[in-house]
Order: C-alpha cells, then structure tokens, then sequence
C-alpha cells in the first residue's frame, strides 16, 4: 500500500493550514473524504438526480437502485445476515436513540436495569438516561482500570433479573480501549440479555463480522467510514424490527394507510420514514468501495503500526500524560503535556497545521473516573503517515517552549 | 494572524502563576461558570461593601486563556463600584467581540491597560472567545445574586 497515493486521492491535503501542510489526526471526529466520494455527490445532483421508492420513471427507477446497492454493499461489508437488518438513520447517535427508544417503550420500566460501560460516549449514554429519567430505569457501569481496560469480569456481577440490555461500545473514542464484544454477547446469551453495540469507531477501524459478533444492535456512522455526513447506520436482528413499534412515522415506511388503520413497511424501511439523505448514501458505497480497494486488513495494519510508533515516542516524554494505555487498542489515544490546558494544546497544534481535539470528547464519565478536566486526542485514519508523527512532536515541543516557565 | 500570538507573555503569566486565585469565606456574592462545550469552570467571590468591591477573587479549571482573564479581571475590579463593574464587563465583553478597541475601556489605570491589551488579539480567534469572558460573565451572575451560569 502506498501511503502518498492515498493521500493524494483526498483533495483537502491539498490545502495549507495557517501556511502549514494539514496534519489531520482527528478522524475519530469525522474521517475526511476521497475524491470519489465527492465526485459521487456531485455526480448524483448533477446527472442522476431523483427521490427514491417514489416514482417510475427512469431517474426515479435508477435513484433507488442506487440508494439499495448501499445497503447491499453495507451488508457485504460487515458481514450482516440480511439487506433488510440495515436501518439508515442520520448518525450514529439516531440509531442509538432508535434501539434506546424502540426498545425503551416496550420492554424497559421503573426498576429495569441497563448496563453499560465507563467508556462511553455521550450518545450512547445520553439516550438511556432518558429511560431513567421517564421511566425509572437504572444505569449500572462496567468499570474501567487505570489503564482504560473494561473488567468485563465484573460484567456477571452487575446483571440480575432486571437488567434488560447490555449497551455498550466498540471501542473507546478516547482511549482506543477495544471491547470483546464476542465474549459480552457470550455472557448476555446465557440470561437472554440483548447487547446494542456502540460501533461508531469500530466501522472503519476493525474487522466487522456481524454474524460473528453477533449482537443484537450495531450502531455507526458513514462519516467517520470516509463517507459523506448525514448517514447512520444501525443493523438490527430482525426479530427486533417486528417488535419494535416504527421511531418515526410518514411517508415511505408504510405498507398501507386508510382512515382507520396504518400498516408499517417491513424490514429495515419500517424505519426510514421521509425523503432520506439520498445523494449521502449513494456516495457511502464510494466510500465503502474506497475502504475494499486498499484492504480493512491493511488498514488496520496501518493505523496499528502508526500507533504503536507514536505511542512509544509519546512514553519517552516526560511532560507528557498518556490517557490510560489499554492492553487490546485501536488507533485512538489522548494524552496531556503538563501544564498546559488540553485547548491551548490545540491552538498552538493548529499553528502548526495539526488538527486534533481537545477538551472530554463527549466523555464526561471517563474523563471524571480518570481524574481529567479534559485531554489532547489523536486519532487516525488510512491517509497519515509517519511524517505526521514527526510533526506531531514538533508541536508537542512548542507547547513546552511557549509554556516554560 | 498566527494563533500563537495568543499566548502573549503577560496572558502566560496570569494564567502560571494567577492572582487571587483562591476562596474568600463568607463572601457577599459568589457564582459559578461553566462553559460545557470545553469544561472550563470558574468560581467567583466578592465582598461587596457600600457599593464597591472590596474583596475579589475566583477558583478555576481551565485553558490558559481563563485562568489569565480571571486573575486579571480581580486585579482590575477590585475597588471598583457595582455600577463600574458593569460597564467594564460589557465594555471588556465588547472588546472580545471586536466592537471597541482597548484604549475605550473606561477606569483603568495604565497598569490595568497592560493587563487588558493582551486580550484584545483573542476576538480574532473565535473559538477561544468564550475561554476570555466566562469569568467576566461569571461576575456579572455573581453580582445579580445568580448561582450558576452556562456558557453555550
């Protein structure tokens, strides 16, 4: 794999950062888009423009056969059981509401339990303390070690006979930690628990297999997967779709509609009510294409070897604070330079063209567990390379300059 | 503008080592800001006598920018009436949004003119405006008896 090709297949490397050539460690934020992705936006307003499921002529006829093979390639791509098991919603965060709430109504009440983790993100916190707030449920956290490492042996301590979902992440957005998803899904089938992944960084960063992990719900994003903004993604057992009452109604997820009744579309459409983000999905598959095409073998390869690099220079800084180091990780870690706030971090990166983030990435929980008003994350993705690292630590450098005391 | 020119001397000296960065007990007036998007906090305690204040200090946890303009924002108000303290936190605000320049802030002496013109670059930064006037605003909520204050 060459790294400079793929680079140059995504047009803002091109662009100067405050003069500087845009280092871009922040793709656990957002990922940036390649050329074909874009082409495929504005190809599709350009030449290919109608709504889907809706008319017959030709455009209409060929907009939604290209809005379907999305979800057939989406389907290809994490190895999920059925085409109609894949929910398109606006982010990860909406599929997370979706499962939240569908699931919420019907099987959660006062005293219910929910487990989750120390490690989530707020999207897939936030959505179920909505569920303690109406209705009484309660929240219990796997606990994380110093290190960021779930002790998902305390996982069977926390379940009795009222907990009714096992919601948790994929991978940690702050400190890479990687869960055994396998194994949760493993504990959860022995009291017939359901598990919602929170797969939001996981998408573009691990190996999928759905029907290997097995999991109830897996929730993510295209933007984050070098897509467009605007697609989620939420691939659902289908013993849950017919369950599950519709999250919202309108047009497009009905099968029929008189002045006395209503009845839902079936599979995944049930849930895609409204004209849906159609030129982002059509332009996911580029994305999905772009992904295929190096390899999520070599990817992962890649972001593993640029991690390990970083993180060992990182740990001969003295100033430096790593934010945990778990044991099974991904290409996500945060750190603090010592006295100095992780925003002015970030001011004096980006003088230097590094995009990265500061502050408790929507991770109050572990930010408070770890004892941190806030930290410096890198993250990432298949269009970095070592020259990144390099100048990454030039401008940990300046920050000690500017702030010496 | 480089975004370094940010971090000017006198901003890294307030905000290493602050000024009355500590609680005053039994303070007639106290309020807390935060700003949730970044998880800046600040803490702020007056002692208001007749009308003036007499006593002016905060706690915090932030970037460096928050931490300077509090330790400065206590170094100008103290001594200042609750009438002037009003104005000099909306001229200061108004300073930050580059609507005035320095110079137009009123009751300062030249000492206090220092402190303040180093802010003045931070209304080119707009993400980091909020980091300057959230302990100003802080003592704004602190002044009308309120408790607490969120910046969004």
């Amino acid at each position: 794999m060459n790294i400079k090709d793929i680079k140059n297949s995504f047009p803002i490397f091109k662009k100067k950062i405050n003069g500087k050539k845009l280092v871009y460690l922040d793709s656990a934020n957002s990922s940036q888009k390649p050329q074909t992705v874009i082409d495929s936006l504005n190809k599709f307003y350009s030449e290919d423009f109608a709504n889907v499921g809706r008319g017959i002529y030709t455009l209409a006829a060929n907009a939604s056969e290209q809005y379907e093979n999305t979800r057939q390639e989406l389907k290809k791509f994490i190895n999920a059981s059925d085409k109609s098991e894949i929910i398109f919603t606006k982010n990860s965060t909406e599929s997370l509401n979706l499962v939240a709430n569908c699931y919420g109504a019907k099987f959660i009440n006062e005293g219910d339990e929910i487990i989750s983790t120390e490690l989530e993100h707020h999207a897939n916190y936030v959505p179920w303390h909505f569920l303690r707030k109406n209705k009484g449920a309660i929240i219990k956290f796997i606990p994380i070690d110093k290190k960021g490492n779930l002790k998902l042996d305390e996982l069977e301590k926390l379940i009795t006979n009222r907990t009714k979902i096992i919601s948790l992440t994929h991978m940690s957005n702050v400190t890479g930690t990687i869960i055994d998803i396998k194994k949760v899904v493993e504990i959860a089938k022995k009291y017939q628990i359901p598990v919602c992944v929170d797969g939001t960084q996981g998408a573009a960063h691990l190996d999928l297999n759905l029907k290997d992990l097995d999991c109830d719900f897996y929730a993510f994003s295209g933007h984050k997967m070098y897509g467009p903004t605007g697609v989620g993604i939420l691939n659902i057992k289908y013993k849950w779709i017919d369950v599950f009452e519709p999250y919202i109604g309108g047009g497009g997820m009905i099968d029929n509609v008189s002045k006395d009744n209503v009845d839902y579309a079936k599979g995944a459409w049930k849930f895609e009510a409204g004209t849906m983000p159609t030129a982002e999905i059509i332009a996911l598959n580029k994305s999905i294409e772009f992904i295929n095409s190096i390899g999520k073998k070599n990817i992962i390869k890649h972001e593993a070897d640029l991690t390990t690099k970083t993180l060992k220079e990182l740990k001969s800084i003295d100033a430096v604070e790593l934010v945990g180091d778990p044991a099974n990780r991904g290409g996500v870690f945060s750190f603090n330079i010592k006295d100095i706030h992780s925003h002015d971090v970030s001011t004096i990166f980006d003088s230097e063209g590094i995009a990265v983030r500061g502050g408790h990435h929507c991770c109050q929980i572990l930010h408070d567990k770890l004892n941190l008003n806030s930290s410096v994350r890198v993250s990432f993705g298949v269009y970095n390379d070592e020259n990144d690292i390099n100048i990454l630590l030039k401008g940990i450098e300046k920050c000690q300059s500017i702030f010496k005391k | 503008m480089s975004n370094i020119e940010l971090y000017k001397e006198m901003i890294l000296k307030n905000s290493q080592s602050p000024l009355n960065k500590n609680k005053i007990l039994n303070c007639t007036h106290t309020s807390k800001g935060n700003n949730p998007l970044c998880g800046d906090s600040v803490e702020l305690f007056a002692n208001i006598k007749d009308k003036k204040i007499c006593e002016i200090s905060f706690l915090g946890d932030g970037c460096a920018i928050s931490i300077a303009s509090a330790s400065v924002l206590t170094q100008i108000l103290k001594g200042k009436t609750i009438k002037q303290s009003y104005e000099l936190i909306q001229m200061f605000n108004q300073m930050i949004e580059s609507n005035i320049p320095f110079q137009e802030i009123k009751y300062l002496n030249n000492k206090h003119f220092e402190l303040i013109k180093s802010f003045e670059s931070i209304s080119n930064f707009p993400m980091r405006r909020k980091c300057a006037t959230l302990s100003w605003l802080t003592l704004d909520s602190a002044l009308n008896k309120k408790k607490n204050i969120k910046l969004t």
